[in-house]
């Protein structure tokens, strides 16, 4: 019984200091490796199945065909054969978040400015990643690599908490 | 005449809510110890009443349990706290009850020199008893570390919200 009491008191300074890290000046932490970890995975070449990762689909014939062609306006993060989601390299570098309601959310912002072919769609970046999405899903996180992000906020948090005792 | 109250020695571990629930525990088990079961620090019964005391107090010669007036027991408390140590005892002000401790713990009562046998002291706690007091405070690091680990899983697991795809 005691010890139950012990332990809701420090699940109660947990809650708390979680709270203030998901405040708008600490959640960056936690918002920008969110979007590492999406990035970084995605430029190697995988992407989600359920809460796997897998390699994202290969790229058609055609669209191979098409990225050679193109091959000068290319992201230098990417080759025409190579699968990850990457031609001009706009979408990725789109992704981003904010702070809002104690949440973090991600997000893909603001109109391309051009296209492989090197001329302007105006297309918003959400719908080029949603379309992608579709396909060869990428955005989200596996318990894994949430697992990770969280790694950093049970340190910060462990550190709060030392600060409060 | 000497100021009633016993040191015990608990884990450094404890922080200092938990010093304060395990002195609290401590004084409840004296207190148990001392009137349920008539028996002293040591677990040993207490010497028997003398017939008179006995008859005038209305119970056997072996219902000892040192309350007569009960303002004795009901001042036992907590009386200070501070890493690895928790002291038991009453208020250093109130020399008469000191006295009245000193005579039962000494078995002087009212004698200058001890009256051979009649030493009833209760004022502390059996090794066995004050392990298992502490061992339903103890918090581990352990334990605090998973609680921690679990709650910022969590946190990240439904604070990071993926929008727009």
């Amino acid at each position: 019984m005691a010890a139950k009491k012990d332990i809701a008191r420090i699940q109660k300074k947990i809650d708390r200091a979680i709270k203030k890290e998901f405040q708008a000046k600490q959640a960056k932490t936690y918002g920008q490796l969110a979007v590492k970890t999406i990035v970084d995975r995605t430029r190697k070449g995988k992407g989600l199945n359920g809460d796997k990762l897998q390699k994202l689909d290969r790229l058609s014939d055609s669209y191979i065909e098409t990225r050679k062609r193109y091959r000068k306006n290319l992201s230098k993060t990417t080759s025409p054969r190579k699968s990850n989601l990457t031609a001009t390299g706009q979408m990725l570098r789109s992704l981003t978040f904010r702070s809002k309601n104690r949440k973090i959310e991600l997000f893909f912002k603001g109109r391309r400015k051009r296209e492989l072919t090197g001329k302007g769609s105006g297309r918003r970046n959400v719908d080029v990643a949603s379309f992608a999405n579709l396909f060869r899903p990428f955005f989200g996180l596996t318990k894994r690599e949430s697992n990770s992000i969280a790694k950093v906020l049970a340190k910060n948090v462990s550190t709060a908490i030392r600060r409060i005792k | 005449m000497a100021w009633q109250r016993v040191k015990i020695e608990i884990s450094k571990e404890h922080k200092p809510s938990a010093r304060i629930a395990i002195g609290s525990e401590i004084v409840q088990r004296i207190l148990e110890r001392t009137l349920i079961d008539g028996k002293d620090k040591d677990g040993k019964r207490f010497s028997k009443y003398e017939k008179d005391y006995a008859k005038r107090k209305g119970v056997g010669v072996s219902d000892v349990d040192l309350n007569l007036t009960s303002e004795m027991l009901d001042n036992l408390k907590l009386l200070s706290h501070r890493s690895g140590q928790v002291i038991i005892g009453f208020d250093k002000g109130d020399t008469e009850l000191n006295g009245k401790v000193e005579g039962n713990r000494k078995g002087t009562y009212g004698q200058r020199k001890p009256i051979p046998g009649k030493a009833r002291d209760f004022l502390g706690i059996q090794n066995k008893d004050l392990k298992k007091i502490e061992k339903e405070f103890k918090v581990t690091d352990k334990k605090e570390k998973d609680l921690i680990k679990k709650a910022a899983e969590k946190a990240i697991r439904e604070g990071i919200v993926f929008s727009g795809s």
